[in-house]
């Protein structure tokens, strides 16, 4: 795992992406990231100020310009974690690798396997991918919420199979009827004339049913 | 400037480059300097927007760096920054114009920077020898140097410009030097005699000072503690006395037009000592001033306070929530079950009257109810003022009482400058503040801390509640301690206004949790003689009997050892302490950075766990276990971290691990049977958390209590670590009444953001591959990385930075838990971890659950009728 971390970071130092501007201050070893930082979907300038670059959590600090670009000054060789503090939107982080000759590589975090490499250009270009949202939608009571929870479906479903599908042979055409009744009569002769009672009843066990699942739906809120 | 509030912030560094040296206004911009010139930064004073930024090397980051500007003409203006050892030039945009080292920087140190028309002075100083003048044009030439002998000069001796002439005073020998910068040769020294000045302390009073004033002052300390301040001119011929002054503290001289005027301040308080002046086109004057305590005070003309700021609270160490008292009338119920008396008769009447006075109060609310109704109809338009000043207005006389759930609390906060306030909870307001300006903070381990402790709570009514701070004399290092109500802020009878000097240096101390017959928990005190004090002295007899049973750690981060100390109770020689153990972690150059024991209000519910085959874990419950953490690096400067989990009474090693490549600063959690920790991890570039949770095993040792001299077997430790990709820059634990709800973690991020996090999400048994088992007990599967929600957030788009700690306290909801972060802001709010299984929702719906039970009753009702009908229909066929 060390040697392979080595040997990625060796190799892609060999190729990393020079910028003559940070050459003049290489005397020094001392070092900037620059780069710049967007929100496409806001026209006005008052997040500016509000935005800060943090570099490993606060070690380094950029300030932003009036047009969004940074340049976090006085920074050594190494490799450091570069983030958009800013309290309304959402960046994604980078990290950025500066060699002892000077020379700047970004690419993404990825905490999980640090050695895997997956470069950005460089100088970086932050650009919100959201607006920051804190809140939870609330969850709000809503008839659909009801009707398709599956209690309510199971009570639902069963009724309408004992009181629209007889209803709707009923409707069918008429030749189909006959066959239906036939064999209706044929299976059980005595129980074709159903007893009123027996169906006020069902109905009424249906309605109670209906009424008694709003209080469990209820509780489930 | 209108109203005192902050209209842009941006801050800078924590480590000493971030520290700001000088700041000058220059038309719309500001320009500050920064950690002795490594940074100069350009803010649009509008907006706080960044116009540029410049960066120097800096050989010292601690010698303070000093920045003017020049006008030459309209249109050219130049920045000077004098840094350690090279004087640079900008031009208004920001752009290098000339950069010119200094000569000698290792031996001289320069510090001084006066800007003229035509010429910069620069003066820089060798210790108990000689000043050095450099004159430089503006286009960064320098013209020949001069060095004048001074023998005098100090590391403390303080010197300012004051006209044309460079005046230093020598406050052990009484003597004003000055220098001409026309004829830098030699000083002239002016003894006080000889001014005719008698003085005692004197003090250069121009703190923030251009350096064009051709007066300056000098303050003077009387016997009465009042300031006297003297006005002296230097010119060519020498220093004149303009004028004294009496009873002054702070004294400002500012040019205006041709001439000079001088501000002063007369004040019966004396704590201001800085001011500097806001001046309008009119000679109308605006005074903003810092003083002492670090409330920063803005000034009419006419004396009228236009607004005060506390920016003391910017600088908290020490911090308490204390309930409010009960209300007269509930305390009064409480005190029937507190009295003793045996007349059945007395007792009812007394019952029969406390509730003849609850129904008059409940008809009064209720008529209260209605007027406060109407009386916001009519100040409808008055709106939203500012904060919720208008609520704690309205009911002034009773919002100092116990709300139903207890949620509204008394904050008290210390700082650093030795303040003590008490703030209302709800609001923030401030209800009172007292200045102790003698007390300075004890420093352990790099931080700066006072010790409150609530000896007794508000809880037992006829007696008032009262709190002690600790802290020591600023210059004598020896004890101090100030006894207040922390209700009212007063302080408790024979207690010193500034707080009572202990004759002994405080090494540890501990309050008890054993009352006495006056609900009065004793403070314990350990001397550095190893012996120990009891307050208040009347708890002396309780602590005595109490003696066998105490022990104490002592921790010495310079050494890196721990010593347990036990307490000895001997006739002659009084509470004595008695080392019962040290344990020795100075190893590989580590020093101790964390010492954390176990919140002392903690309940811990369930003393273990049940598994899924209905076997019991039980939890390692040491109250006495304390968690230390010591940082160091190795000999190829590789950092690395030790967690010690040491028994405080024993001195058992509980259990030691180590991180290697890793670095601080760590952040210790420690509650229940666990401990979370973070640190950052230098080869992978990311920030780990990592848990330690205890478990005794199947069995438990002793079911009743927990025993230190008996302990358990060595506990099972499980652990585990994730990542989170952010950097904490504090971390605490909720903590709940009963202890049932779930404990979540609350981390403070350094983008200012407070995260709150599930426990569970740290549990050291979330495994790679779930089973069955692992299901039915509800563990979440192994994640390497923590989830970062924005909608965890719980200050949402209101950042607190530099948040130094995070302090939790229970409400009287089992589900809520309160929480107050502090460092350069001060965060109040209270978190629900389980959510609110214990109140009703606020949109709980009455009408909808009242319609549907009605409905329900009439549905059964009907059904009954018609089941009746139809058995009649069915008995007639």
């Amino acid at each position: 795992m060390n040697i392979l971390c080595v040997t990625s970071l060796f190799v892609l130092f060999s190729y990393g992406l020079g910028n003559p501007d940070q050459d003049e201050n290489q005397s020094s070893g001392r070092y900037h990231i620059e780069g710049k930082v967007s929100v496409p979907f806001v026209n006005n300038q008052d997040w500016i100020s509000s935005t800060r670059i943090l570099i490993d959590g606060g070690d380094y600090i950029g300030f932003l310009k009036s047009d969004g670009t940074f340049s976090v000054t006085n920074v050594p060789s190494g490799s450091y974690v570069v983030e958009v503090n800013s309290p309304d939107y959402v960046f994604e982080t980078y990290r950025v690798d500066i060699n002892s000759k000077g020379k700047l590589r970004a690419r993404r975090v990825n905490h999980i396997q640090p050695s895997a490499v997956n470069t950005v250009i460089y100088p970086l270009k932050f650009k919100a991918r959201a607006v920051a949202n804190y809140f939870q939608q609330r969850e709000q009571w809503r008839i659909t919420d009801l009707l398709y929870s599956p209690m309510v479906m199971m009570m639902v479903l069963p009724f309408l199979m004992i009181m629209v599908l007889p209803k709707l042979m009923n409707t069918a055409d008429p030749e189909a009827q006959k066959d239906f009744q036939n064999q209706m009569n044929l299976l059980n002769a005595k129980q074709n004339m159903p007893e009123l009672s027996e169906l006020v009843t069902s109905w009424l066990g249906g309605g109670q049913a209906k009424k008694s699942s709003k209080p469990k739906a209820l509780k489930k809120r | 400037m209108r109203n005192g509030e902050i209209v842009w912030r941006q801050i800078q560094e924590k480590s000493d480059s971030g520290r700001i040296d000088d700041m000058i206004l220059l038309d719309n911009s500001l320009v500050a300097v920064m950690g002795g010139g490594s940074y100069l930064r350009c803010f649009s004073v509008t907006s706080g927007v960044l116009n540029w930024e410049f960066n120097a090397e800096v050989p010292d980051l601690n010698q303070r760096s000093r920045i003017a500007f020049l006008t030459m003409n309209e249109k050219k203006k130049i920045i000077v920054m004098l840094t350690a050892n090279t004087v640079y030039g900008f031009d208004i945009s920001g752009r290098l114009q000339w950069k010119e080292d200094l000569p000698n920087s290792d031996k001289v140190k320069y510090g001084y920077l006066k800007v003229d028309e035509n010429a910069i002075n620069i003066i820089g100083v060798t210790m108990k020898s000689h000043v050095v003048i450099i004159t430089m044009d503006t286009e960064g030439t320098m013209l020949p140097k001069y060095s004048a002998p001074a023998a005098w000069i100090q590391d403390g001796t303080r010197c300012q410009f004051s006209g044309d002439q460079f005046v230093c005073l020598d406050v052990d020998n009484r003597i004003v030097h000055q220098l001409s910068l026309q004829k830098p040769e030699i000083f002239r020294s002016s003894l006080f005699q000889d001014l005719k000045i008698s003085c005692n302390d004197p003090q250069l009073m121009n703190d923030v000072s251009d350096g064009h004033q051709r007066e300056f002052g000098i303050r003077c300390l009387s016997s009465s503690n009042r300031g006297d301040a003297v006005v002296l001119r230097a010119s060519e011929d020498g220093i004149k006395l303009v004028k004294e002054l009496s009873g002054v503290t702070a004294l400002q001289v500012v040019r205006y037009g041709e001439q000079d005027v001088f501000i002063t301040m007369a004040r019966s308080k004396p704590e201001l000592y800085g001011i500097i002046k806001k001046k309008d086109n009119s000679p109308v004057f605006r005074m903003i001033a810092l003083s002492q305590d670090d409330s920063v005070v803005l000034l009419q003309q006419t004396g009228k306070l236009t607004w005060v700021r506390e920016e003391a609270l910017s600088k908290v160490v020490a911090i308490d929530m204390i309930d409010l008292p009960v209300s007269p009338m509930l305390a009064k119920m409480e005190d029937e079950f507190g009295t003793n008396s045996n007349d059945i008769f007395g007792m009812l009447i007394n019952r029969l009257t406390t509730q003849f006075v609850q129904i008059q109060d409940f008809f009064f609310q209720i008529l209260n109810h209605f007027k406060s109704h109407r009386h916001s109809y009519y100040d409808g338009d008055h709106g939203n003022d500012y904060m919720s000043d208008d609520d704690t207005d309205e009911d002034d006389d009773d919002y100092l009482f116990r709300d139903e759930f207890n949620i509204r609390k008394i904050i008290i906060l210390a700082s650093e400058v030795g303040k003590v306030c008490g703030l209302y909870s709800p609001s923030g307001r401030i209800l009172w503040c007292h200045l102790l300006p003698d007390m300075a903070p004890f420093e352990a381990a790099g931080k700066h801390l006072y010790t409150i402790s609530m000896q007794r709570t508000t809880s037992h009514f006829p007696h008032d509640p009262y709190c002690t701070i600790m802290g020591k004399h600023k210059d004598s290092g020896l004890g101090m301690m100030y006894r207040f109500n922390p209700v009212s802020g007063l302080q408790v009878a024979n207690t010193p206004p500034g707080g009572e000097v202990l004759n002994y240096r405080i090494k540890q101390m501990i309050m008890l949790s054993h009352m006495d017959d006056h609900f009065i928990r004793p403070l314990v005190i350990l001397d550095t003689d190893l012996k120990f004090h009891v307050y208040p002295e009347s708890t002396t007899d309780l602590v005595k009997s109490l003696a066998d049973s105490l022990f104490i750690m002592t921790t010495d981060t310079v050494t890196s050892q721990l010593y347990g100390y036990s307490m000895v109770y001997s006739d002659d020689k009084g509470l004595t302490a008695e080392e019962v153990w040290n344990l020795n972690l100075a190893i590989e150059s580590q020093r101790i950075t964390n010492i954390v024991f176990k919140q002392p209000l903690e309940h811990v519910h369930s003393q273990g766990i049940v598994l899924a085959d209905r076997s019991v874990s039980y939890k390692y419950l040491n109250p006495n276990l304390v968690v230390i953490t010591a940082e160091g690096s190795d000999s190829s400067q590789k950092g690395f971290v030790n967690v010690y989990l040491v028994d405080s009474v024993s001195g058992q090693l509980v259990f030691h691990c180590n991180h290697k490549r890793v670095k601080g600063p760590v952040h210790v959690v420690h509650s229940e049977n666990w401990i979370v920790y973070d640190y950052w991890n230098q080869r992978h570039r990311r920030t780990e958390i990592a848990v330690l949770e205890l478990y005794e095993g199947k069995k438990q040792n002793n079911a009743t209590a927990f025993s230190s001299l008996y302990p358990p077997p060595i506990p099972l430790v499980l652990r585990q670590a994730y990542i989170i990709s952010a950097h904490v820059s504090t971390m605490a634990v909720t903590i709940t009444e009963k202890g049932i709800t779930n404990k979540h973690l609350l981390l403070a991020l350094e983008t200012g953001a407070i995260l709150e996090m599930q426990k569970a999400l740290l549990d050291p048994r979330r495994p790679d591959v779930p089973t069955q088992e692992h299901r039915e007990e509800g563990i979440i599967p192994y994640v390497p990385e923590l989830p970062r929600h924005n909608e965890a957030v719980i200050n949402y788009n209101r950042s607190v930075y530099n948040v130094r700690a995070i302090h939790t306290a229970p409400a009287g909801l089992e589900s809520h838990s309160i929480i107050l972060c502090y460092g350069l802001d001060i965060f109040y709010t209270r978190v629900m971890p389980s959510k609110m299984f214990d109140v009703l929702k606020e949109d709980f719906d009455y009408f909808f659950i009242g319609s549907v039970t009605l409905g329900m009753i009439i549905v059964s009702l009907l059904s009954k009728k018609l089941a009746a009908r139809k058995a009649l229909n069915r008995a007639w066929k």
